[in-house]
């Protein structure tokens, strides 16, 4: 039995004592005295089960009296299939150069217009689709994790919408860079500890890969084991939406470190089959960035990069959207649940079960005692 | 105290006490009951010459009588644990009462010896005009014994070793082994034994046949063993056999010994009938 165990196991020992009191009963039973008993009445003695029933049932009701104190409990384990659902994690800069206007002659930002086609996205994928929300400018934030709720989704991206003076907006614009690699490693780690039970990474060990994505590109990349054998990335996207440059570390923080590298970040990737898709407006990319993403020979290609010009309209975003969609394919999940499973109320339910059953032979005709 | 039954007390055998009685005795002597003739011899009363005879045979010839006796009485009455189920004492100490009163009327002596496991109390026979009074004391303060088992072998052998002869009366269940007492008693190979003893087997009613009780499950504890058995009581018509079967093998070996015994149930309306019948058979059966 998965997960077996018990909640006050001391108790146990109060089975121990279950000798003492059949000993008590035998003592304290009513006997009719009589003034002798000859050995040819031991024809007469009832048969086992008519001899021995009481002690029978007070044995098994003091068990389940006992065991419903221990309670035990096991795990109940639950399957759940998920198929043809694709994980998707929109990333959206939220810096402050999202905040230019889209046109000369437009009131809505650069920003605004991303969202517009991130709804319209959203809008456009499936129910059974998984979709995340992460903003970021110099700092990444998650927004939703991956949901069904497109409604959820809706409202969060409503709070960041510059007119929405959300405490959220306000922080995220206020940071002026464009860390990318904090915000795809996030959506990474939000995939990596939503796999299956016996896939899903603890949070020390998502920190620990962290370490290894700290360092130049090329260094040897540690992949976890239960990752490995997950073979996950069949159905896993990240969407960068961004119009800042994308490249492996922020200025800013080069020297104090402690940035993870976006060409380490690409590589595990393509290392965990993760797909990975750019959508820079008017933004410049990196060539380490550009390099990384071309694939190799021997290797599957990681995404696509996607530059447009500033004045890209929601259509052009809905085109690139309907392209990505074409390259996911589908992934069959299964979900494996344990749930605890106290045993207390049946076995108390058992013992009065008895009890009455034990009533009900006592006064029948033949097991009554006289 | 007065006694509840009339019993007349009629021995078997002829008694041997010295003590003139209505009886007549076993031994020839100065009594009224005609025992022969036999041929003058010198020193004998001429008052005794039976003179038709000695006309018919021309030769002196003297009457001999049988010796006036009286019978010791001995009632051993069995107050052991099992004897206090129900109201099997009440009836013993009724049967004791009674058969005291029936000997000490006609002046033959009486004594009581109450007995457990052992001997409790020793009344030896007397016929002094007291003598009933101790035997009733005797009896209401029968001692709360915390013996349990019944032993006859004890106050038998007490009997056979104080008194010379008497004419016994056992009152009890007789729930114990009554294999030795072949070894105890005299009477089954002599034609006049000593000691002469009558068994009453006294008995509750559930002991002489379980009535009224439906199907169930009964313990059923020993009052003199404390031994536990757990009846099935479905087999009420087999507990009963039992029970019967058990009563006339207690009948079986006190025969064996010379014993004869008459049992009585405590709800019996005919004690009276049933201990004189006992007793007037016994004597008819005399040979």
């Amino acid at each position: 039995m998965p997960g077996f165990e018990l909640q006050y196991p001391l108790a146990l020992l109060l089975l121990l004592l279950a000798p003492l009191f059949l000993v008590l009963r035998r003592h304290t039973r009513r006997k009719l005295p009589f003034p002798a008993i000859f050995p040819e009445m031991a024809s007469l003695r009832p048969s086992f089960w008519k001899r021995n029933y009481n002690g029978i049932f007070f044995s098994l009701v003091y068990a389940c009296m006992v065991l419903s104190l221990v309670n035990p409990g096991y795990s109940k384990e639950t399957v759940e299939d998920f198929i043809e659902s694709k994980w998707l994690f929109l990333a959206l800069d939220m810096s402050g150069s999202m905040k230019r206007p889209a046109s000369r002659f437009s009131d809505q930002s650069l920003g605004d217009l991303a969202l517009d086609g991130i709804t319209s996205f959203i809008d456009m994928r499936r129910d059974k689709d998984y979709i995340g929300l992460v903003a970021f400018s110099s700092y990444a934030k998650l927004l939703a994790p991956l949901t069904f709720d497109k409604e959820l989704l809706r409202a969060k991206l409503d709070l960041v919408r510059s007119k929405s003076h959300s405490r959220i907006a306000r922080e995220l614009g206020a940071g002026g860079g464009t860390n990318a690699s904090e915000a795809t490693w996030l959506c990474l780690s939000a995939f990596f500890s939503m796999l299956p039970e016996e896939n899903r990474l603890s949070v020390e060990q998502i920190a620990g890969m962290r370490e290894f994505l700290l360092g130049e590109p090329g260094a040897l990349l540690d992949i976890p084991q239960k990752i490995r054998h997950a073979t996950p990335g069949k159905g896993m996207a990240v969407i960068l939406f961004t119009d800042g440059r994308i490249e492996p570390t922020q200025r800013a923080h080069v020297q104090r470190g402690g940035l993870p590298n976006l060409v380490n970040i690409i590589t595990l990737m393509k290392a965990v089959g993760v797909r990975f898709y750019i959508i820079s407006v008017g933004g410049e990319i990196d060539a380490a960035v550009e390099k990384a993403m071309q694939p190799t020979t021997d290797e599957p290609t990681v995404g696509r990069i996607f530059v447009t010009s500033r004045g890209l309209d929601r259509e052009q975003i809905e085109e690139v959207y309907r392209e990505i969609d074409i390259l996911e394919t589908n992934r069959n999940l299964t979900r494996i649940t344990l749930q605890p499973r106290w045993t207390r109320w049946p076995l108390t339910l058992l013992t009065f079960g008895l009890m009455a059953l034990h009533l009900v032979l006592r006064s029948l005709q033949g097991l009554r005692k006289l | 105290m007065k006694p509840p039954y009339r019993f007349d007390v009629l021995p078997k055998h002829p008694p041997r006490n010295d003590m003139a009685g209505d009886w007549a005795g076993l031994d020839k002597g100065t009594g009224y009951e005609f025992w022969g003739l036999r041929k003058y011899l010198p020193g004998d009363s001429w008052s005794r010459i039976d003179w038709k005879a000695c006309a018919r045979s021309g030769e002196l010839h003297v009457r001999e009588f049988l010796k006036d006796s009286a019978y010791n009485l001995m009632l051993l009455c069995d107050i052991s644990r099992s004897m206090h189920f129900g109201n099997k004492f009440g009836l013993a100490k009724d049967l004791t009462v009674s058969l005291a009163h029936a000997a000490l009327r006609s002046n033959n002596p009486c004594g009581l010896l109450l007995f457990a496991d052992k001997v409790l109390t020793w009344i030896p026979p007397s016929a002094a005009p007291r003598q009933f009074h101790h035997i009733v004391s005797a009896l209401q303060q029968a001692p709360s014994t915390k013996n349990r088992k019944t032993q006859l072998a004890p106050p038998l052998k007490l009997v056979m070793k104080r008194l010379s002869s008497c004419f016994g009366v056992i009152i009890s269940d007789f729930h114990t082994d009554l294999s030795s007492l072949k070894s105890l008693m005299d009477a089954a190979d002599q034609r006049f034994p000593a000691h002469e003893m009558v068994a009453l087997h006294v008995l509750e009613d559930s002991e002489y046949h379980l009535t009224g009780v439906k199907d169930g499950l009964l313990t059923l504890q020993d009052m003199e063993s404390g031994q536990q058995m757990a009846l099935d009581l479905s087999g009420l018509q087999e507990f009963n056999t039992l029970l019967r079967l058990k009563r006339e093998r207690t009948a079986r070996a006190l025969a064996g010994v010379g014993v004869d015994s008459a049992v009585l149930p405590t709800s019996a309306t005919d004690i009276q009938a049933r201990v004189n019948t006992l007793l007037a058979r016994r004597l008819a059966a005399r040979v």
